[in-house]
Parts: structure tokens; sequence; C-alpha cells
């Protein structure tokens, strides 16, 4: 089964107190949640106190021949004292809930996307960069409702309820327990509406995330969609797939149609069949007519409220299910990196171990089979082989990006499994194939997040990087901006660029994955010199094509579907006579 | 094209049923409004002791009139969400056809989480607008004139119109506020797709941030921005959770006055108390519905604010059209002349004055049709700036290409593409099978053709060793190539389409020597009879083309002619030949 499909799969599982781990969040801001209830219990108390303002006055003022201004001045100014502090009150309440629901979704925001880095690159192997944008920016402002609306609403509604219940069987019991036998029939509806409502918002956000997840890949990939023409095939996918989005919106809107009205529907159903069963009663006076005519009144007083919990279940669904989308990956532990346990690299030394490591990216299909080498602090080394060899896949092991299966990999003699991720990877730095540039300027592209490193540092490590001129020929020089991806800037530019990246990071190990190939011989020739120096004393790792490159290095390893099949140096692995001499005469033959 | 306009066309296709829906809404609240008038019948009959037929039938009529108003809210709730939720859909592939049409500069501009969240989020709100905007709006107007039309009745049009006097100075006060509340929602969407973009660019480059261990300050910098999203919710409700108090308090005003001179008049004898309380009644009526309007005023805004931002969008012309394009203009033989070709990136920020250099400098030179060039230089020389030109991706400022004799830019855009067959330097796998990567849905293309193509770039074999062989799903929701691995798939790609020029932007890039030859003598064989542009830095793919260019570091052509008389020349491709193969 498709990766995607298996993560929807996970969603399909109904999930456990979901709704009480939503409450739990107003936990975050306990005064803010004592607050909002309070002010809603306040803008409640004044709406029912203005009534009794004028019940007051009917009552006991208000008499033909009563001219007496002060006191209608007075109720009057009472009245609106009271509408002005219900509407301040309301107001502040807005506020407090409000600020109280977005701080919540700020949290969960903040949770996820934190536990979200902390994933191992299994994770985001498997799971595409749209779908899980969908969680954390859609599936996050699905709840938005919830915290701002929702949860208040169900508590004021339940209160009002409960107060209709009572005050219906204290006056007819008889009458009030027919009323409530309409209660299995109302529970039975939303029953089986929450059921279908909640198998289609699945499938709604399961595409919704197609959606993005289609809409991000072609707008990277759009150019490739233009040069090849595909703009009318592309248009009728995305076409399909809002279409289908559409129909289960229409279904969403049948299901949601038949909650809310169908329940004022029982509660009017209720009114005829209470008249047409006791007008008999009322006739034979063993019931008063206004007893009854009252409880016609109080079924429809009764149904409003549970009518507008109806109303608000298709939100409440819809954000259920966003939220079991979200504790989905919150939940998600075995995919997590622990980057704070582990011992600290002190005094990095940056010698390489691996022994017997056999490595699989799914199971059974090695990439590694039985791989062993060492390399040794301060010494360079080379990986050569043909595509799809294995060589990218020991670089990513050497910073631990994956778990191995079987053996061992040690850094500076200690197992690399028992090392601080994050002290592992600062004492390492990877030039990779695929270089990416982030939205920002240069600057901050070689500097990243690391305020450590000042902005001399980063014309030096430009200068060592052969792009320092280059930069200060764009317009805004070191300041000038990146776009998303660095896709204003040339394969060979971007990747000095990220040169420039990897030895501002002083790493103690460097990893040139194919960091060179899109560069012409003379830059990577002064690239190299100024590398060298750069580089004495420092462990170097280079994965290249170009034999020229490596022929200096100390050790080279030629690799051959998962396993090393020569080692040594230059004039050993000549004098070998075997792939790599072969690969090296071809080299001189063009 | 304008979202005006779009929402216009949707109008004219199916906007029928919306209104047809609309209008039902008045049937619906007649029928539930006519309840408690049966419900009154009914009590008179059992009160005047009348009882059997006449009874069933009025508790008949109960429920009738409660079914037919489920039933008429039930379809015109259909009719009228329906309908917006086909708006919603129509925009958002109407958006999506757009941004097909838009050129490379658009793409450079906007962030793809920020294009996103406009299309997904925005459109929403569009579509809320319509629907539930619209029909709050009119819930509060059918119930706001069902109580003014009883107040007047009951009370006299006078006193109607007394109740009616907060009306004008809260429509006053709501287009007052309206501009600014539009543009703090208008802040909130800015803060959201700034959000989205940068989540959206972090799982991106996860594998930097990971390599460089940057997790935490990457949280740290969203966590910011999620900061910033919050604030500009709290501004916007600064705002919008006044119109409902304000409102509700004017009214109250309005009802504390009529108290006070209610009373009197009832202390005068001019009106009877059961006229006090009735009127006090239908005045608490009309509250509530003017109440909702605080919130219609918020999801229209909501909803206007984001039509603001697709308009920016819809806005947009592509840079690159067919303005001049002749009809029925065809690459024919593959004839490529450039005439003193000048370019410079335009800056697309507006802020700045600054300007780029010129990248390609006065470039002139001729491919004949079969011909193949190689294309070499050093970083930033404009060797891919060269390509897309000639794929039409900027608009062309100074000089001239022409493809058999012909403007560029009189061929249609999508003529000459098709013609060329082109192999960019990042390739770019869409998630999809192999053979659908290769093939790329052109239907004339059959399976033998993809195989042949695989062959011939030497990536057949190591497509039959994967275990689905070429139903492997490959790009960003399916396994991970190697770079070569990669870049082999996407000339096959472009090899399968059998174009009359084709154009190799630096694709050997990542593959080893061994496999270099493979592919090479394998590209010989496909390449006669097509016009020929390899972009490369390897000699050895460079000894593929008849001719090789060379161009300097300042985007002009250093030297240009057989691999001979360069070698002859004895100038800068010499040098590239000795430094990589004979230095040692």
């Amino acid at each position: 089964m498709d990766q995607q499909e298996r993560m929807s799969e996970y969603s399909r599982k109904r999930h456990r107190g979901t709704t009480l781990r939503l409450i739990r969040y107003f936990g975050i801001n306990p005064k803010m949640t004592c607050l909002s209830l309070f002010l809603a219990l306040l803008v409640n108390a004044a709406l029912i106190v203005q009534p009794l303002v004028l019940a007051v006055i009917i009552d006991d003022y208000l008499n033909v021949g009563n001219f007496d201004l002060d006191i209608f001045i007075f109720w009057g100014a009472a009245y609106f004292a009271l509408a002005a502090v219900s509407g301040g009150a309301e107001y502040a309440q807005t506020q407090a809930l409000r600020y109280l629901g977005q701080q919540i979704l700020h949290r969960i925001r903040t949770d996820l996307f934190s536990h979200i880095q902390t994933m191992g690159m299994r994770f985001f192997d498997n799971n595409s960069s749209g779908r899980i944008l969908t969680r954390i920016i859609n599936d996050v402002e699905a709840l938005a409702d919830l915290y701002n609306d929702i949860f208040i609403t169900v508590i004021r509604e339940f209160v009002l309820v409960i107060g209709m219940l009572i005050t219906m069987f204290m006056l007819d019991t008889r009458l009030a327990l027919w009323c409530l036998g309409s209660v299995p029939v109302v529970a039975l509806l939303t029953f089986v509406y929450r059921v279908l409502a909640r198998r289609n918002f699945i499938k709604i956000k399961a595409l919704l995330s197609r959606i993005n997840g289609y809409l991000a890949e072609h707008i990277i990939g759009m150019r490739i969609v233009q040069i090849f023409n595909m703009e009318q095939k592309k248009f009728d996918d995305f076409e399909g797939m809002n279409k289908r989005y559409y129909r289960l919106g229409l279904m969403e809107i049948t299901l949601h149609g038949l909650s809310a009205p169908v329940i004022t529907l029982v509660s009017n159903l209720m009114i005829a069949v209470l008249i047409f069963l006791f007008a008999d009663n009322v006739l034979e006076e063993t019931l008063k007519l206004g007893v009854l005519y009252a409880f016609t009144d109080y079924v429809r007083q009764l149904f409003q409220p549970i009518s507008m919990l109806a109303e608000q279940l298709t939100t409440a669904q819809s954000a259920l299910i966003s939220a079991d989308r979200i504790f989905d990956i919150m939940d998600n532990k075995e995919d997590v990196e622990d980057l704070r346990a582990g011992r600290e690299l002190t005094e990095f030394k940056g010698s390489v171990e691996f022994q017997n490591v056999w490595f699989a990216y799914s199971e059974d299909n090695w990439v590694l089979k039985d791989v062993s080498f060492k390399i040794e602090p301060g010494s360079s080394a080379a990986f050569i082989g043909a595509t799809g060899c294995g060589k990218t896949t020991v670089m990513s092991l050497i910073s631990r990006f994956y778990t191995i299966q079987k053996g061992k990999i040690l850094i500076d003699g200690i197992d690399s499994s028992e090392i601080n991720l994050h002290s592992l990877r600062r004492n390492i730095a990877v030039v990779m194939q695929d270089v990416f540039l982030f939205n920002g300027d240069i600057r901050y592209n070689i500097r990243l997040n690391n305020t450590g490193i000042k902005n001399k540092d980063i014309e030096e490590a430009a200068k060592t990087a052969n792009c320092h001129d280059m930069i200060l020929s764009f317009p805004g020089g070191y300041m000038h901006g990146v776009a998303e991806r660095g896709s204003d800037f040339s394969l060979g530019q971007r990747q000095l660029i990220s040169f420039a990246r990897a030895v501002a990071a002083k790493p103690g190990l460097l990893i040139l994955d194919e960091a060179t190939a899109s560069i012409d011989s003379d830059t990577e020739k002064a690239l190299q010199s100024g590398l060298e120096a750069y580089a004495a004393g420092k462990t170097l790792i280079v994965i290249a094509h170009r034999i020229s490159t490596i022929v200096n290095s100390d050790i080279i390893f030629v690799m051959d579907k998962g396993e090393i099949l020569e080692r040594g140096n230059h004039d050993s692995l000549l004098a070998l006579d075997g792939i790599y001499s072969k690969l090296y005469h071809m080299s001189l033959t063009s | 094209m304008t979202m005006k306009s779009i929402i216009l066309e949707y109008f004219k296709k199916s906007g029928l049923r919306y209104f047809i829906g609309l209008a039902m809404v008045f049937a619906s609240t007649y029928f539930a409004a006519s309840i408690p008038g049966l419900l009154g019948q009914a009590i008179d009959v059992l009160k005047e002791g009348r009882a059997g037929s006449e009874l069933t039938r009025a508790a008949f009529n109960i429920g009738l009139a409660a079914f037919l108003a489920f039933s008429i809210r039930f379809i015109w709730r259909f009719l009228v969400l329906g309908f917006c939720r086909g708006i919603e859909t129509y925009c958002r592939i109407r958006l999506f056809a757009h941004l097909e049409s838009l050129s490379t500069d658009f793409y450079l501009k906007y962030n793809t989480g920020d294009i996103i969240t406009r299309a997904i989020s925005d459109v929403l709100a569009l579509r809320r607008m319509f629907g539930i905007g619209i029909v709050m709006a009119l819930d509060a107007l059918t119930m706001f004139i069902a109580s003014a039309i009883n107040m007047a009745g009951a009370a006299g049009f006078g006193m109607m119109l007394i109740a009616a006097v907060p009306a004008p100075f809260l429509i006053f006060f709501i287009s007052l506020i309206r501009k600014s509340l539009r543009k703090r929602q208008y802040k909130i969407r800015e803060a959201a797709s700034d959000l989205a973009s940068k989540v959206q660019e972090n799982l991106g480059g996860i594998r930097v941030i990971k390599t460089y261990a940057q997790e935490y300050s990457e949280a740290e910098n969203v966590s910011e921005l999620s900061k910033n999203l919050w604030k500009a919710e709290m501004r916007m409700v600064r705002l919008s959770a006044s119109i409902s108090p304000i409102i509700k308090t004017a009214f109250a005003l309005v009802f504390s006055a009529f108290i006070i001179m209610g009373s009197q008049m009832v202390g005068a004898g001019s009106i009877t108390i059961g006229d006090f309380t009735a009127f006090n009644g239908y005045i608490l009526l009309m509250i509530n519905p003017v109440a909702m309007i605080g919130r219609v005023i918020e999801v229209w805004q909501m909803g206007l604010s984001s039509m603001q931002r697709l308009d920016e969008l819809f806005r947009r012309k592509p840079s690159v059209n067919d303005a001049y394009a002749e009809e029925g203009a065809n690459v024919t033989d593959g004839r490529i002349e450039v005439k003193n070709l000048s370019f410079a990136y335009p800056v697309l920020d507006e802020s700045t004055d600054k300007r780029y250099e010129k990248v390609l400098n006065n470039i002139s030179f001729t491919i004949n049709p079969g011909e193949t060039l190689a294309i070499t230089g050093p970083v930033g020389s404009g060797k891919t700036t060269l390509a897309s030109l000639l794929l039409r991706l900027w608009p062309i400022s100074q000089g001239m290409i022409s493809v058999d004799g012909q403007d560029i830019n009189s061929i249609p855009v999508k003529n000459l593409r098709t013609a060329v067959g082109y192999v960019p330097q990042d390739n770019f796998l869409f998630s999809d099978s192999i053979i659908s990567n290769i093939r790329f849905h052109s239907p004339d293309v059959t399976d033998d053709d993809v195989y042949a193509a695989a062959k011939a770039v030497s990536i057949h074999d190591n497509i039959m060793d994967f275990p689905l062989k070429y139903d492997t799903v490959v790009g960003e929701r399916g396994m991970t190539l190697s770079g070569g691995q990669k870049q082999r798939v996407s000339i096959a790609r472009a090899l399968v389409r059998k174009p009359k020029i084709l154009l190799l932007d630096d694709c050997l890039s990542a593959v080893d020597a061994e496999t270099e030859h493979a592919i090479i003598s394998g590209l010989r064989q496909y390449m006669s009879g097509i016009t020929g542009i390899i972009i490369t830095h390897r000699v050895a793919a460079a000894q593929l083309a008849d001719r090789i260019m060379v161009l300097s570091d300042k985007g002009m052509v250093a030297e240009i002619g057989t691999y001979q008389e360069l070698m002859e020349l004895r100038g800068e491709f010499y040098n590239l030949v000795l430094l990589q193969t004979g230095e040692n």
C-alpha cells in the first residue's frame, strides 16, 4: 500500500478521548478560561435580568394615573445600565475567548511543528510535504471554531436543556415523560448523523490534503509542466480532484441539512402529537389548558438549544477529525529522533568507522551489505561508484539520519547511536547533491540561524568557497534576496553558496556529496585549493564522479551495489588493475 | 482576468439555483412562522370545548407546516450552499488554470506556501461569504421585516419608526469601521500566508535543517510567525467584537427611553398596559436579527479581503505570451539562429532601483538543422539563461532568437515547446510511476518507446531491478532515486517525445564516468537528425557535439568551433581539456 494511504488509514482509527484531550488545552491558561466562563455567565445573567426590570415596572409601578417620572427614569436608566454592562461584558467575553482560542491554537501549532522537527528522515521520506503542511496549517485552523465558539455554546445550551427539563417535570410529569419519549429518536438520529458525517469528513480532509500536496508539487514543478505542454492534462487532474471534493461537499451539506432541521421537525411534530393526545384530558378537565399550552412552548424552548447543538455538530465533527489527524502525528513517537539524549562530542577529532553495517530503507531491500571501513581523523577519503550504489546512503548514516539494522558505526571511537544527535551533526557539515537555499538573503543562507557566525566569518567562508566575487556582483551583495528554493540562481551558484554554508559552520568533518557536479573545472580548481587550506587537519569525505577530483585522497573506496569492492589510495588502486583503474583510464581517453 | 469576472461567470453559469434557493428561504420562513398561529387555532378549538375532527385537523396542519418548513429549508440549503461549494471549486480550478499560464517571474516572486494559502483558505473564505454570510444576512433580514411588520400592525407605523431610530447611526458606524475591518482581515490572511510559506519551505529543506542542527531555531521561527497570526487575529477581534454589543446597547437606549415615555403615556391613559408590553416584546424581537449583523459583517469582510488577495493573483499577466504569434508558425527543421542577444534578469523587488548585470552580452551564433552544439563556461556565464530564453521562459528584451527563419516570438509557445525536448539542470520528477514520468501523458508514446528511451540512457536495467519495475512510484511521495537516476529518467522523458530540438542542461553531472559513456553513445543514435544543444562542464559530453561554444564569465562568446579547431586554438577549451584529463 502507498505510504500516504497508510497515513490516512491511521486517521480512520477511532480515537478515544480526543474531545477530552482538546478540552485539556484550556489548562494552558486557567485564568483566561475562568475569566471567559465568568464573563459568559455575566452576559447570560444580564440577559435574564433585563426582562425582570420590565416585569417590575409593569407589576409594581405601572398604573393609570401614576406619573412619578423619577421612578420611571430610575428604572429606565437601570435597564440601560444593565444593557450597557451586558454589552461591555459581551465585548470582553468575545475578546477573552478568542484570545484563549488563539493561544491554544498557537500552542497546538507550535507543539505539532516542534514535534515534526524532531522526526527522523524516515518520516519525511514517507509523508509528502503537502500532506504534513495540511496538518500544521489547515487542520489546526479547523479547530478554531471549536475553541472560539462550540465549547462555550455546548456548555450554555446544555445548561439550558437541563433547566428546561426540570421545569417541565415540575409542571406535569406525564407530559414531561411524553416529551422525553422523543429523546431516543433524537439520539438515534444524532448517532446516525455522526457516523455518516465522520466518514464523509475523513474523506474530505484526506482529499483536501491531496489537493494541497498536488498544488505544492505543481507550483514547484510548474516550469516542467509548461515546458512539456502538460497544462491541459494537469488541469484535468486537478479539476477531477476538485470535482470529487465538490461532491463530498454536497454530501456534507445534505447531511448537515438533515441534522438541525430534523430536530426542529421532531419538536414541531411533538407539539402536534401533544395536542392530539391530550386534547381529551383537557376536555375532561384532568389537564389544565394552560399547562398544555405552556408545554407546547416548553417543547419549543427545549428543542431550540438541542437543535443549536446539532447545528454545531457538523463543525465539531469536522474539528474532531482534524484533531485526530493532528494527534496522529503527535502520538507518532517511533519516528522521533531524540535530539537531547546521548553523549556530547567534545574535542571532535573526526574518525569514522563502519563495522559490518547492513542497511535497508524498506525491509529486506538491502542498500548496504556488510560495509566496513575506517577513516582516520584529519585524513581525506573518497567514495566512487555507479549511481545508486549506496554512496549517499553511507553519508546519511554518518550523520545518523537513519537507524542501521545490523552492525555498528563508530564516530571518534564512540558508538554513534550513543552520541547526542545535535552534537554529532554540528561537527559534520554536508554539501549535498540537491542544494537547498532558503527564502531570505544570501547572508542568512550561509549563516542559517547560527548567530555565532559573524558577517566577517560569512565573507571568509564565501572566499574559501570561491563565491565572494560572485556574491558581490549581485545587486544586493550579501543582502541580495534569495527566492524560494534559490530558484533565481543557477545550480552552480547554489552549490557555491551551500559550500560557503558548510565552511562557515566550521565542522570537524566535511562531507561533499557530488558537491561540485555543476561547477566548471576552473572554479572547481580554485575551490579545491581554498578548501585544501581550510580542510587541513579536518576529516574530508568526498563523493565524486570525476576521478580527477579525488586522486589525491588518502583513501578511496570503490562501491558497487551496496558493497565496497576496492579500497586504497590512487596508486595502490591503479596497481590493483581493477574497477578503479578501468574508470581512471576511461576518464583519460575522453 | 479579475475575481469579479470569474464570480460573474459562475453566476451566469449556474446562479439560477442560488437565487431560487434564496427565494425559497422566504417560503420556509413563512411556514415556520405559521406554526405558532396554527397552534393558537388549536388552542382556541380546545378552549371552546370542541374536539374530534376539527382538532385532528389542527394537529395535522401543524405537522404539515412543520414538514413543509423542513423540506423547503432542506432544499434551499442544498441549493444555496451547494452553489457556494460550486463557486469554491470553480474559483480554485480557475486559479490553477491561471497559475499554469503564468511565467517564471511570477514563481520567483510568490512563495509556494503563499499561493497554496490563497488557493485553499482564501477560496474557502469566499465560499463562506456567499454561503453562511448571505444566509445569515437573509435570516436577519426576514426576521427583522417580520417583526417590523408585526410591530407596525400592532402598535402603528409611527412606533415602528421610533424603534428604528438607531438604525441609521448603526449603519454609519458600520460603514466607518468596515474599511479598517477589512484591512485587519487582510493582515490576518497575510500572516497565515507567511506561516504557511515558512512551514512549506521548512519541509522542503528538512534535510539541510537536520544536517545543520537547526530544528530548534526553526521551531522558534515558526512560533514567531504563529504568534504574529495570533496577534493579527486579536487586532481584528478588538474591532469586530464591538459590533454586536454596540448594536444591542444602541437599541437598549431606545428601549430605556421608551420605558420612560411609555410608562408616562400609560399613566396618562393614552396607551394601555397591553400596548406597552406588546411593543416591548417587538423591540426585543428586533434586537436579535440586528445583532446578527455583527457576524455577517465579519464573514463578509473576511470574504472581501480574501477576494482581494485572489484578485492579486488573477490580475497577474503572463510575461511570456502569444501576443506576437502567427498562427500555424511552427518548428520545421530546427535551425536556430541567435543574433546580438543580450539579457539581464528583471529585478522583481520593486523597492530597489538596483539592476542585475547582464547575464548574456551580445551573443550571436547559428546551429544548423541536425547539428549539435555544446555550450560550456564558468558558473554564472549564462548557459542556463540561454536555454530558458530558447524555451521562452523569459521574454527577450534585446536581440533576437529565430528558429527556422522565424522570430521565436512569432511561434506560438505551445508549438515551440512541443518541438523542444528539454532536460533541466535540477531534474524534477512528479509523484507518479516511472513510466508516467517518462511518458508524461503524451498519448502517442507507447510503452516500447519508453523502454527504448530508458535503454538509451542506460536506466532500463536499474528500473528492472526495482520490485515494481516501471510502476515504481518516485518523486516526493515515492521512492527516492539517486541524483544520477533522476537525471536519466529526466533525459528519457525528453527523448521519448521525439523532439526536433533537444536541449540538455548539464544533465550528466551526477552520473559516473562509465554511465556517462554509455549514455553518450546511446544519445548519439537518438540525436541523429535532431538539432541539439548540450550544456556541460565535461569535456567528454562536449565531444558528443559537432561544435563547441565557450561562454566567458561576462556572458560573451569566447570561443566557438569544432573540437579540433578549439584544440588548435589553445584557448579556454584547450585548457579545460588539459584540466580534466591531462593533469595526472
